[in-house]
């Protein structure tokens, strides 16, 4: 009898088009539009040289007579400019040289994306924002930075270019270290990861239309399935047992879209990556049952909290902006491990990114703490229920 | 009974007024499913779908999913799910609402044939000539109290219409209306479509009295009807004829 139920419930399972389609459809087409949206966000691939151009301003020059800069000399701007390389065989500037009438109307026909006038504080003239005018935005920021720098100290020790003043501040120093073996850090994974977390997090409907389908006064289904001599939470744990096979199908079958098709790479850990999916998608269930039993509104207002739980489970864990999982875990680290999206979304991260599984298997441990609490909220939840008519 | 009487609800089916069927099953699984509630046997399971399809009559909606289905063969459905598992005792809550005649029929063919076979019917209906058609024991229900009880004849004797006289006529006055209320044992006579309804009381018999009445005032008559009261009537006095919610 059992694993007639169990059959009968995946048959309903798959043939609901709308489970089907939030559950199997939709995080495919959501991560194959994450994939295109930004595979090439962090490269720099797609960088192309800029057109700018340098005017000197004469009139600067000799205002600044007592500058530190020698009138004599080359404006080291020029040099720099000319220097900065986006890799050894693409330079990042194609400097054309103009007076400032030269520069304005090439700015104004769009040759070039911006135009440097020279001077102690040189300025940048754009006509538009965007990627390429922030580029060389930045890029002056820096040089006026460094430049400052130097001038500062030769005001005081006019004799430190002797002393490799210039190598010193040219030399940029990274602190950020990587913490696995071989492994490059990739911001867009945590997208990936707050993705599958939210998919798995999405069982929640589920396991609400499993209790809702076996209340008696929730549906005519309900009313029809207790009046019949079989225990209820025997039904209910056989129909969450199929919830949750028709459900991990969907991951599964995500996660193998992911690797083999996206070509995403999620480490070596795959056997883990899978019990953490499977472990979010007892959650998930759970927390729908849990909504289930003890929300006593309409279906469409349990299935409204059930979605907004997920929603922002998953918004904390930074699936729509990735910095806020580091804003929570550094503001308010409690919402880090009470939130599942983002104990499920950690634990895939902590996987890829650590060469032990203490953080994943403590992720792992709560996660199940929780399921056990959801589970017997939810069965004390229907236990309660009696129903004086159906 | 408490949920947990599990060897009594073993013996009941309940055919909701609701169609209570899984959209996403076809006919033969849910009729399957449903009797996997109450048999553990996959054999019996089978053998007992297999023998509620052709009770009602679904042997070529098998493969349907319930939303291609009809009104009538959806209430089919209904039953056969309630009636699966064999109960011995059976609740129905009128199960022919918005069905067809023929479905109808069959439906309350169906009903005589489980009693016939040893299980007991409870049925609920709004329908008095159902009721009058199939049931032997009938108790008026008017807000959620038993107002009275028993076999369709005890509930007819309990009213006080004895006969009720239709005539077909065209040309009757509302002075020779008020003469016909005013005749012995007469408790009403309306007119209303080219029909006189007269209904008298119990004992004495109206019909000659009405027909030598419109002999004598020379009111040409079409066809004549005498009928008995009928359950409609013991319901509408027995709970009067103001609407209910």
């Amino acid at each position: 009898m059992v694993f007639q139920l169990y059959k009968s419930r995946l048959k309903c399972l798959f043939r609901n088009k709308e489970n089907i389609f939030w559950s199997y459809v939709f995080p495919i087409a959501l991560a194959t539009l994450y994939y295109f949206a930004f595979t090439n966000l962090f490269s720099s691939n797609d960088l192309d040289t800029i057109n700018i151009a340098y005017v000197e301003d004469v009139h600067a020059h000799s205002v600044h007579a007592h500058s530190v800069q020698d009138e004599n000399t080359m404006d080291p701007l020029k040099d720099v400019l000319e220097a900065a390389e986006i890799s050894e065989e693409l330079p990042l500037f194609n400097v054309r040289y103009y007076n400032i009438e030269e520069a304005s109307n090439a700015l104004e026909e769009d040759e070039i994306i911006a135009y440097i006038v020279s001077g102690v504080e040189p300025k940048v003239y754009v006509n538009r924002n965007g990627l390429s005018q922030t580029i060389v935005k930045s890029f002056m920021d820096s040089y006026n930075r460094a430049a400052y720098t130097i001038q500062s100290i030769l005001i005081k020790q006019p004799d430190a270019l002797n002393h490799g003043l210039l190598d010193d501040v040219m030399d940029y120093k990274s602190f950020t270290t990587e913490v696995k073996n071989g492994v490059k850090p990739d911001v867009i994974l945590v997208y990936y990861y707050a993705l599958m977390a939210f998919c798995c997090l999405l069982a929640a409907n589920w396991g609400l239309d499993e209790v809702v389908n076996i209340q008696g006064n929730r549906s005519n289904r309900g009313a029809r399935i207790n009046v019949s001599p079989i225990h209820k939470m025997k039904l209910l744990l056989i129909n969450m047992l199929a919830a949750f096979t028709a459900h991990a199908g969907s991951i599964v079958l995500m996660l193998l879209y992911m690797i083999k098709v996206l070509d995403i790479n999620f480490g070596d850990n795959l056997p883990q990556l899978i019990l953490a999916c499977f472990i979010g998608d007892i959650i998930g269930l759970f927390i729908g049952a849990t909504i289930g039993a003890w929300v006593n509104k309409s279906s469409s207002v349990q299935g409204a909290i059930s979605t907004s739980i997920v929603m922002v489970g998953s918004f904390l864990s930074g699936m729509m902006f990735v910095d806020m999982k580091y804003l929570i875990a550094k503001n308010a680290p409690i919402l880090s491990y009470i939130n599942p999206v983002n104990l499920v979304s950690d634990s895939f991260y902590s996987l890829y990114y650590y060469d032990n599984f203490e953080r994943f298997y403590m992720n792992i441990t709560i996660l199940v703490i929780m399921a056990v609490v959801l589970g017997v909220a939810s069965y004390l939840g229907l236990r309660r229920k009696t129903y004086a008519s159906i | 009974m408490g949920p947990d009487e599990y060897d009594i609800k073993r013996d009941i089916g309940i055919i909701m007024q609701n169609v209570a069927v899984f959209d996403e099953l076809t006919v033969y699984e849910n009729i399957y499913y449903f009797c996997s509630l109450y048999i553990n046997d996959k054999d019996k399971i089978k053998e007992l779908t297999e023998e509620a399809i052709r009770f009602v009559s679904l042997e070529d909606y098998t493969k349907f999913y319930p939303k291609k289905l009809s009104g009538g063969l959806l209430r089919r459905l209904n039953i056969a799910c309630g009636i699966v598992h064999k109960p011995k005792l059976i609740i129905l809550d009128e199960p022919t609402v918005a069905v067809d005649p023929q479905s109808r029929n069959k439906i309350l063919e169906g009903i005589q044939q489980l009693n016939e076979q040893g299980a007991t019917i409870i049925y609920t209906s709004h329908y008095m000539e159902e009721v009058e058609q199939i049931c032997n024991n009938i108790a008026i229900i008017d807000k959620g109290k038993v107002v009275a009880q028993g076999s369709k004849e005890e509930l007819k004797a309990m009213i006080s219409i004895g006969e009720k006289i239709t005539i077909e006529t065209y040309q009757i006055k509302e002075e020779q209306l008020m003469m016909i209320r005013e005749m012995p044992n007469v408790i009403s006579a309306t007119y209303d479509n080219n029909l006189l309804e007269i209904k008298s009381g119990r004992g004495k018999n109206n019909l000659l009295q009405v027909l030598h009445f419109m002999e004598n005032n020379k009111i040409d008559f079409g066809k004549v009807f005498t009928q008995l009261p009928t359950l409609n009537d013991v319901f509408l006095e027995i709970t009067g004829k103001e609407l209910r919610d």
